[in-house]
């Protein structure tokens, strides 16, 4: 009998996380104009999914202005055609933890996924003279510069699934993984990036990588990992000329 | 003697007849606005106090309903015959926020609405404001809470969003002078209107989607000119919703636009068709998607377009014709006499509506810069095509690692005939050619054309296929850092 409630309750969870709901980011008042600060729309969207026991928050066409937002386990982001999350030019809006400071950002998590043919970018034009601004009026610390917003950070994850994202006008780096374990980048398009070193994608310390179909044009060098990095697969990641990334 | 009788009635006649004008407009009493009790504070609903104000001065035969300096809120209010409404300047007839003070129920409501109504004006330096994106939030607001229903398709009311004007089966219809903003959806649409004449106004309207800036559906002798309109979505579109109607004598005449979407654009419903279109002396800047796109998905007709003097500058696409085959319940569209010249257009490599608000996707990726595409159906070519003293200047730089189309036989047949798909420009995704690719088309002549790209490009300038007679008089290409190479593909071409 307790076999048989066992099995039940398993069978109702699974049900329920297999049927991940969709939320629709205007339920939350998310605006797609492009210029309303969505951050704490976005957040308590996450927030509020994660609470449920996960499900998907999906960004149609628009343009969705955000600071940085901190990701949650079993929460997926669906960026539609046409979907883009804008990062904001204020320093002061990026998520800053220890030695990172992302958009979008994860620490120890597990089961989290990023899809959609939609886009992620930042503006570095806008972002820098902001910046150059605040460091003129001795509002920042010396180390800004190397603090420079990734567009998506994750320390400590696992079972992290980035799919068919274009990640554009990157202010630094595109991804950065640290400390994660299966990561799954595929599909995706990583351009636009002007300033120097921007568009990289950097795993430290991270196992089990699988690397399929991303183009990328970064300033530097495009894929940059460490000793202590594993990538299990790579198929089809090329830069502008053609040539493999590893 | 028997002649000049007649020539003696005839002008008798004219006389009568202009007399009788001058009477008409002579006898136009104005009343001001206060007279109704109307407030100019920007906090009085204002709704019932204007319609009374309209509703008596139609009954009284007519005349001008005049609006001093002040901001009057207001819902729905609907025009009728012989009533004009003067917006002097300072005037501003601002829309409610709340989505019940227009008329929902109706199909296609309006802030100022008018249908069957005969002799009605716009006129004046002042201002109607929508205030369409709170509209359209509030709307939003009310479908989450289960008040009202709507598929909310891309995440966005369906329904039910208010038009800044909205006349339908009108006659004598004239918008002077106005300046229209921040609309719901469509800033202002003309169906099945007759004797339009819109002219000298102002639309600034990038507030919600689908912002078109004028759409003109189903008109029948229609002069758009001398305006300026900045708007989300397509600037300046004719459209045509019933399969047993068309535009037709439409002028759109010295007109600037700029638009997250297409500038010109015949389309997207294109039930009936267009015929006799005359587009003339036009400039569009910082748009997305083409300069000028004709596309007939739904069954409609087009014929008899003449496009002259039309200028772009800071934009995504020159020009792109389209037969679909959408929604068009197995009738074929066809266009056929369409010419183009002097035409001029500058295309950038950035995103041309950047920093705007409600910008524009990024879409239909991977693929370089589109092309101008003349594109019809294998059993429906695009017929009667000229194009005369043309420039239009491609920003090159096709890396065909990003995105490949190859143009041997195999690889342009393996181009999918996405003839059910939404027309655009980027539809096909990568295309072979860096300045035009033409497929599916009878008779089509190049004049005095010159084709630059500004860097290398792998494709080729002109790819055609399946295109049945051509004629290239004079045509230039110019690509930097190439000296020898093939510019043109003829594939079952001849």
């Amino acid at each position: 009998m307790k076999g048989i409630r066992l099995s039940l309750f398993i069978a109702i969870f699974t049900i329920t996380i297999c049927q991940a709901q969709e939320y629709k980011a205007s339920l939350f008042g998310c605006m797609s104009d492009g210029i309303t600060n969505n951050t704490t729309s976005i957040q308590a969207a996450i927030d509020y999914i994660a609470e449920k026991g996960g499900g998907k928050l999906s960004f149609y066409v628009g343009r969705y202005l955000t600071g940085g937002l901190v990701l949650k386990s079993n929460v997926t982001i669906e960026l539609h055609e046409g979907a883009i999350l804008v990062a904001s030019s204020n320093i002061n809006d990026y998520i800053l933890y220890e030695n990172e400071r992302a958009l979008l950002f994860g620490n120890n998590l597990r089961n989290v996924s990023i899809i959609g043919k939609g886009v992620i970018e930042a503006n570095p034009k806008q972002y820098f003279l902001t910046t150059n601004a605040l460091k003129g009026k001795q509002q920042l610390q010396a180390d800004y510069l190397a603090l420079t917003p990734s567009l998506l950070t994750m320390i400590n994850c696992s079972n992290v699934k980035v799919e068919g994202i274009i990640f554009q006008k990157s202010l630094q780096n595109a991804q950065k993984y640290i400390s994660c374990n299966q990561i799954d980048l595929s599909n995706q398009i990583i351009r636009n990036n002007t300033i120097e070193n921007s568009g990289s994608v950097v795993f430290q310390n991270t196992k089990s990588i699988t690397l399929k179909n991303i183009f990328i044009d970064a300033k530097g060098q495009p894929i940059i990992k460490d000793q202590n990095s594993e990538i299990i697969m790579v198929e089809n990641c090329i830069n502008p000329k053609g040539k493999p990334v590893l | 003697m028997v002649m000049n009788t007649k020539r003696y009635i005839i002008s008798a006649l004219a006389l009568l007849l202009i007399n009788f004008h001058i009477k008409a407009g002579t006898t136009d009493t104005i009343y001001n606005a206060s007279l109704f009790g109307i407030k100019s504070n920007g906090t009085t609903l204002n709704t019932t106090s204007i319609q009374k104000a309209v509703d008596y001065i139609s009954e009284k035969g007519g005349g001008t309903l005049r609006f001093y300096v002040g901001r009057y809120l207001t819902g729905t209010i609907e025009l009728k015959s012989n009533v004009t409404i003067l917006l002097e300047e300072g005037a501003i007839l601002l829309g409610s926020t709340n989505i019940y003070d227009y008329n929902i129920k109706e199909p296609i409501p309006g802030l100022v609405y008018a249908k069957g109504a005969e002799n009605i004006a716009i006129r004046g330096k002042g201002v109607i404001d929508g205030q369409g994106r709170e509209v359209a939030y509030n709307l939003v607001d009310q479908i989450h809470k289960g008040v009202i229903e709507d598929p909310m398709k891309y995440d966005r009311p369906d329904n039910k969003r208010p038009h800044c004007i909205y006349f339908r089966e009108c006659k004598g219809v004239n918008i002077y002078g106005i300046i229209i903003k921040n609309s719901a959806t469509w800033v202002q649409t003309y169906d099945q209107c007759e004797n339009v004449v819109v002219d000298s106004i102002t639309v600034i309207s990038t507030a919600f989607w689908n912002n078109d800036g004028i759409d003109i559906v189903d008109c029948k002798n229609f002069k758009l000119l001398n305006s300026y309109i900045d708007a989300a979505d397509d600037a300046i579109c004719l459209k045509s919703h019933d399969k047993t109607k068309r535009n037709e004598n439409v002028e759109i005449r010295n007109n600037v636009a700029r638009s997250s979407a297409n500038g010109i654009k015949f389309g997207t419903v294109s039930a009936g068709g267009y015929k006799n279109i005359r587009i003339i002396n036009n400039k569009v800047y910082n748009t997305l998607r083409s300069a000028l796109t004709i596309a007939t998905p739904d069954g409609g007709i087009i014929e008899d377009i003449f496009v002259d003097s039309l200028y772009a500058y800071h934009t995504g696409n020159p020009i792109y014709l389209r037969i679909g085959a959408r929604w068009n319940n197995e009738r074929i569209g066809s266009m056929k006499n369409i010419t183009i010249q002097n035409f001029y257009a500058e295309i950038t490599e950035e995103k041309p509506d950047a920093g705007y608000e409600i910008e524009g996707p990024v879409e239909d990726n991977p693929r370089n810069i589109s092309p101008s595409g003349i594109v019809g159906l294998k059993n429906m070519l695009i017929e009667n095509m000229k194009l005369k003293n043309i420039e239009i200047s491609y920003p090159g730089n096709g890396n065909p690692n990003y995105a490949y189309r190859g143009t041997s036989a195999k690889a342009l047949s393996e181009i999918p005939e996405m003839e059910t798909a939404y027309p655009e420009f980027s539809q096909f995704k990568e295309l072979p050619a860096w300045g035009f690719f033409i497929k599916n088309a009878r008779n089509i002549s190049f004049e005095n054309v010159k084709l630059i790209a500004r860097n290398k490009d792998y494709r080729t300038a002109i790819v055609m296929d399946n295109v049945n007679g051509y004629s290239f008089k004079n045509l230039q290409i110019k690509e930097a850092g190439v000296k020898k190479k093939k510019q043109m593909i003829k594939n079952n071409s001849k």
